[in-house]
């Protein structure tokens, strides 16, 4: 898989929101790719930012959220960049060359990136039937007329396992179940035929019956369809499952990225592995859980250093200190990058540096104490 | 609160407040005003709107009037007035009909007017600013008591309507719908000439009828309300604890459905005065001598010509206090509903 | 297991672990399709003037569900939405009023139990919900919701069934005589009956003075001689004692007891979940229902709260009835697991039995289809197809058998398994009207033969089906191409699908455990040869 083109290119990425309390840097400069015919995960907690990178892809991030620096290439577009100003060297101003909210609407969102919500009762309009609003979607994207956009609506809701499609072509979408909404709105994405699809916690809400047929689903059409897709979820098991490639997010920031078996059976971020470490599991009766210790920090007011510092139990001085950037892991070679000085790839000291203390080796009680509010 | 700008945030602050004790249903806590996170949110919200502050404006102004008034006929046995001003059913006799100082028209002229009666005096020589000024008094009390007597039957009616449900729901709704199936007037003046054939009390029983037409409004806008919040856990979680339902109701039930109740008191209050007026324009309110202003509408109507300052004064001060509650009261609906700020 | 802790004031000889603390038999909860006096009244729309007709459809969310839970242990309660296990809880604990059935309480039956009596029984029985932001009032500080259900049953109360003495530290010369109130048992805990307060005397200037280790005790001393009298009595308020107990409990759930006066959204997700569960303790339950209460939570968080509701459950002898839908979850915290399908309990047994030795074909579809967070763990999996079918008309027999892959054919064929999966495979797809018989239907172009064709080749690649069963599947085959496929739906469940034992008797087996446990209970006709 590697040898397909890269046709998504995220850098430096940084989306943050005005709000009265400050400022939020929900994403908090990211980097990665997604290649032609791969599924890449964007993994993390809630409160990780991993929503709003994916919103900031597709430029859907809204007041008082803004885009404030980076880089996103889609393919041969520039979808989002910024420049020097010619007057002012520190205000930076659009390119010339990034498409315009237009070109964005009518070119890209839908055709080339399709995007599946987590809430498939939300994204439909419950007041038009099912079958009018994927035609409406395709005449609209695909430029055809009415007859021919319901001919590709039919096919495309059979592709997704839709039963009775004629009969069923005319429901509203509360006469469908979730798992069937969420077939529909795969439907809708895959029916301009995009290069990219987009999934923001396509199967949180679903049952996991059914979130096993979507899973099937995605798998079956992605391997017909050579469609990329980029895969936000929580559930590492989802991850485990459907993933090629993986970015474990925290906090705003990408803090590992692998292919999926190494980031489970080669884990280098001690967030990645206390993460997998807190997982009960479906396969095996475990003892206790290794919970990690605290609460994600709030993102208006990270703390220094390593994001994950202050909930690490390997944390040393130098993590509070500096910060790492992310860097390919000198054991694990390119293709598996990780920001954390425990990695041969770091020269800071850390060895030498004092462990400190933290809410890991606090444990819970001592890290609840601190004020914070809604992580979500 | 008379002494300051109504202009001052703090000021601003401070009267919502009093408000909200004001039309607390009474069985709530001093700590659970204090309690109530989401309204003192919305109450931040509000000083940034300047109507709503412009409305809050003109309460302030007409409620410390009518405070003040209140203190002279009740602790000081007209003192004030008599004192600067004079009694309004004492006045001169003989000076009747004086224009405001300064006006003029074809039937009188300007020579006749001073500036002791700066507004004026009446048919029978009675200060209008005066009879204004008492007017005020008796329009705010109306106002308010007639509100709160429906804020309160209305809100517990719906809350226990809402809560419980099934066929005690349906008996209690039921009920309020007729009351809302009959024009609010023609209700109002039917409890009227029911409960006061001989009008002795007859404004005491205007604003009981104006409370008991205006209960099915709040009701209905609260037992919707409940209707979500009862789903809500927090809900079940006491009744599972064993917390009694009536605690429950009164607890966690009504202080989480009051927003929306409060801002259309806030409303209610406006129409509360302007539907008293009306009703002592028609004779089934204020009585004579009491000054109200829809009595001195009515006792204006046959001079509507010569003496157009009978009917001017009182007809601005009921469109301002009317206007002031509105704009208030479309504040706070809009400081209440996240979906309007921006 | 064998000893019984007990941190609060209830110090009553209780029965031993292991005793069933709750039993429910034939639990039965129907929901009405609508409320309100007009709601019964449907108008059938078939003629051309609409006939009221007065008629109510019944969910049927939780049908004759059966089940013991022992006092110490955690029973979980796995099912999918809409299953109806939210439902059972709160039948359970008579939230819901439920249509039939029995639950005992402690050897009282709830159903008896109306009013105030019900109410009282509340403070034995607690629940904690999913939602962390709806389970606590925005409007209340974190304190007075904690207190809350102390305050409604009028707590704390002296137990009379335990006595007290003092242990007093003598650091005079005089004698000591002490006597303690009956109820300093509200302000000590209390072990095996007796409640103990701690007393210390000393002489000062002022004479002899005598403290109580508790703030919430007083102690008065009466000289008289060489000797003391030392009296020790309960000093504080009720309320005193129960914001004593708040920001105690609150430590207890790992949170900071200076959080008292916060509201809770200044908490997060999985603080909140710590206030609730500690207002559930306040009463001092013996029964706490956890209807999803970590499903909210992220991984590591979760993961926390587990952890304390492992340690509480020891601390304080409780027992759980944990509702999930991660069977990862109920595998780490159970002890004995239930599994629910459209209102019915299909199996239950321990823990490791029913992950390691599942025999009901829907448990095992569930196991499957978990993802584990292991890309190695490649198993390939054989979803379930369709949905769950509507609650209000459930299938005959046992309620599984229009998605079980397992369904056993009729005994009046005489099927080969590849045979019987292909027909059963048609007869599914047809009933789902499946895409490809959507597809035979819509295509009115090629002639009937070669759609004939295209879909034996599409379920009967392999087999040949013979018999009456083969004029069966012929005569579905041509309905379906006629683009009749109700009538090829009623054919094919007539003749196989109805005719199934599955569809016939309904299941109720139970069997021999393999790896533990003494009862394993498996609703599947496949154990007819093995149950007991």
């Amino acid at each position: 898989m590697s040898t397909h083109e890269t046709i998504l290119e995220v850098e430096d990425l940084k989306t943050q929101f005005f709000t009265e309390e400050g400022v939020v840097r929900a994403v908090d400069g990211i980097d990665f790719d997604v290649r032609r015919g791969e599924i890449v995960g964007l993994v993390g907690e809630s409160g990780a930012g991993k929503s709003v990178a994916v919103q900031s892809i597709l430029r859907l991030v809204e007041e008082p959220g803004a885009i404030v620096g980076g880089e996103i290439r889609y393919k041969d577009d520039l979808l989002f960049g910024l420049k020097a100003s010619a007057d002012d060297p520190q205000e930076r101003t659009e390119r010339e060359e990034m498409l315009s909210r237009t070109e964005m609407r009518t070119q890209i969102r839908g055709r080339e990136i399709a995007i599946i919500f987590q809430d498939p009762m939300e994204s439909l309009n419950p007041v038009y039937t099912v079958g009018s609003q994927i035609e409406e979607f395709i005449a609209l994207n695909r430029e055809v007329p009415g007859d021919q956009a319901r001919e590709i609506a039919m096919d495309t809701l059979r592709d997704v396992g839709i039963p009775e499609v004629e009969s069923r072509y005319d429901d509203y979408p509360h006469q469908f179940s979730g798992g069937m909404r969420q077939r529909v709105l795969i439907a809708m994405a895959l029916a301009c035929e995009p290069d990219l699809i987009v999934a923001d916690e396509p199967t949180t809400a679903l049952d996991v019956t059914v979130e096993a047929q979507i899973l099937n689903l995605v798998d079956d059409l992605q391997a017909r369809y050579d469609t990329s897709l980029v895969w936000v979820t929580h559930d590492m098991g989802v991850v485990a499952e459907i993933c090629d490639r993986v970015n474990v997010m925290y906090l705003g920031e990408i803090v590992e990225q692998a292919p999926a078996d190494d980031l489970f059976h080669d884990t280098k971020h001690p967030y990645t592995s206390k993460l997998l470490a807190s997982l009960p599991r479906p396969d095996r009766t475990v003892g206790e859980l290794d919970s990690i210790g605290g609460v994600m920090p709030e993102a208006i007011n990270p703390p220094s250093g390593c994001r994950f510092h202050s909930r690490c139990p390997e944390a040393r001085e130098v993590c509070a200190e500096v910060h790492p950037d992310e860097r390919p892991s000198a054991e694990a070679g390119s293709h598996h990058t990780v920001a954390c000085f425990r990695d041969d790839a770091f020269d800071v000291g850390y060895w030498d540096s004092p462990p400190i203390e933290t809410e890991a080796s606090g444990g819970f009680a001592a890290s609840l104490t601190a004020e914070e509010g809604e992580s979500g | 609160m008379s002494g300051e700008t109504p202009h001052d945030r703090r000021d601003v602050d401070g009267r919502a407040d009093v408000e909200i004790d004001a039309e607390d249903d009474g069985g709530l806590e001093a700590e659970e005003v204090e309690a109530r996170v989401g309204l003192s949110y919305t109450l931040v919200q509000l000083r940034r709107d300047p109507t709503a502050l412009a409305g809050l404006a003109i309460i302030s102004v007409s409620t410390a009037v009518a405070i003040v008034a209140s203190i002279d006929a009740l602790l000081l046995d007209y003192w004030l007035t008599q004192t600067f001003w004079y009694h309004p059913e004492l006045g001169p006799h003989a000076d009747t009909n004086l224009p405001p100082y300064g006006v003029s028209n074809q039937y009188y002229d300007a020579s006749r007017s001073t500036l002791a009666h700066p507004l004026g005096t009446d048919f029978r020589g009675r200060d209008v600013a005066v009879r204004l000024f008492y007017g005020t008094r008796i329009a705010i009390t109306v106002g308010f008591t007639s509100t709160v007597i429906g804020l309160v039957g209305g809100t517990l009616t719906g809350a226990v309507a809402g809560y419980y449900g099934g066929w005690i729901d349906d008996v209690l709704m039921r009920g309020a719908e007729i009351l809302y199936a009959i024009p609010f007037l023609i209700l109002v003046i039917v409890i009227v000439s029911v409960l006061d054939p001989q009008r002795q009390n007859a404004l005491l029983v205007a604003m009981v009828g104006v409370g008991i037409a205006s209960m099915p409004t709040f009701a209905r806008l609260i037992r919707s309300r409940v209707f979500s919040v009862r789903e809500e856990e927090y809900v079940e979680a006491a009744k599972a604890a064993g917390v009694k339902d009536r605690w429950i109701i009164l607890r966690h039930v009504i202080p989480n459905s009051f927003a929306p109740v409060l801002v259309q008191a806030t409303l209610q209050i406006g129409l509360a005065i302007l539907i008293i007026a009306g009703l002592s324009f028609l004779g089934f309110g204020a009585q004579p001598p009491q000054a109200s202003w829809g009595q001195m509408l009515n006792k204006a109507r046959p001079l509507l010509i010569p003496n157009p300052w009978f009917s001017i004064f009182p007809g601005l001060c009921i469109l301002f206090t009317v206007v002031g509650f509105n704009l208030l009261g479309d504040g706070l609906r809009d400081a209440a509903d996240p979906r309007i700020q921006n | 297991m064998s000893t019984e802790p007990d941190a609060g004031s209830a110090g009553a000889v209780q029965p031993g672990f292991g005793e069933p603390l709750l039993e429910v038999s034939n639990l039965k909860k129907y929901f009405g399709n609508s409320e309100g006096f007009l709601g019964p009244i449907t108008f059938d729309r078939d003629g051309a003037v609409p006939r009221p007709t007065v008629e109510r459809e019944w969910v049927r969310a939780v049908d004759g569900v059966e089940f013991d839970i022992k006092r110490g242990e955690t029973l979980g309660l796995v099912g999918e939405s809409g299953c109806g296990k939210s439902t059972l809880a709160r039948t359970l604990l008579k939230l819901v009023e439920p249509t039939d059935g029995e639950v005992q309480f402690k050897g009282v039956d709830l159903a008896d139990a109306g009013g105030e009596q019900l109410r009282r029984m509340r403070k034995d029985m607690q629940i904690i919900f999913q939602d962390p932001q709806s389970s606590l009032d925005p409007r209340m500080k974190v304190g007075p919701i904690i207190e809350e259900p102390m305050k409604a049953h009028d707590l704390p109360e002296s137990d009379p069934s335990v006595s007290a003495r003092a242990d007093v530290r003598n650091d005079t010369e005089y004698a000591v005589d002490v006597t303690v109130d009956d109820d300093v048992d509200v302000a000590v805990d209390a072990t095996d009956g007796v409640a103990v307060a701690d007393v210390e005397v000393v002489e000062t200037e002022e004479g002899v003075t005598a403290t109580a280790e508790s703030d919430l005790l007083g102690a008065t001393v009466e000289e008289a001689g060489d000797r003391v009298q030392v009296t020790v009595s309960m000093s504080a308020s009720k309320g005193a004692v129960r914001r004593a107990r708040v920001r105690e409990l609150l430590g207890k759930v790992g949170l900071d007891p200076q959080h008292y006066n916060r509201y809770p959204h200044q908490f997060s997700g999985g603080q909140r979940q710590r206030i609730n569960l500690a207002r559930a303790l306040s009463v001092n339950p013996d029964f706490i229902v956890c209807d999803e209460p970590t499903s909210a939570l992220d991984a590591s968080i979760q993961a926390q709260v587990l952890n304390t509701m492992n340690e509480l459950q020891d601390e304080f002898g409780l027992t759980y009835l944990f509702i999930s839908h991660d069977l990862s979850v109920i595998r780490y915290i159970a002890d004995r697991v239930a599994v629910m399908y459209l209102g019915e309990i299909v199996e239950l047994a321990d823990k490791e039995e029913l992950f390691e030795n599942p025999k009901h074909p829907y448990t095992d579809a569930l196991l499957s289809a978990i993802p584990a967070p292991d890309p190695r763990a490649t198993e390939a999996r054989a979803p379930l197809e369709g949905d769950v079918p509507s609650p209000i008309d459930p299938p005959s027999g046992c309620r599984f058998r229009t998605r079980c892959p397992e369904l056993i054919a009729p005994p009046e064929y005489d099927f080969s398994e590849a045979e019987w999966d292909a027909v059963r495979a048609f007869t599914r797809a047809v009933d789902r009207r499946a895409p490809a018989i959507d597809a035979a239907e819509a295509d009115e172009e090629r002639g009937a033969g070669t759609l004939r064709r295209e879909l034996r080749m599409t379920y009967f690649e392999d087999v040949d089906v013979g018999g009456e069963a083969g004029e069966v599947v012929d005569e579905a085959i041509a309905a379906v191409v006629d683009g009749d496929p109700e009538t090829a739906d009623a054919l094919l469940q007539e003749a196989f699908a109805e005719r199934s034992i599955c569809a016939r008797e309904d299941p109720n087996y139970v069997l021999e455990p393999e790896l533990g446990g003494s009862v394993h209970k498996a609703d599947c006709h496949l154990h007819r040869g093995d149950a007991d």
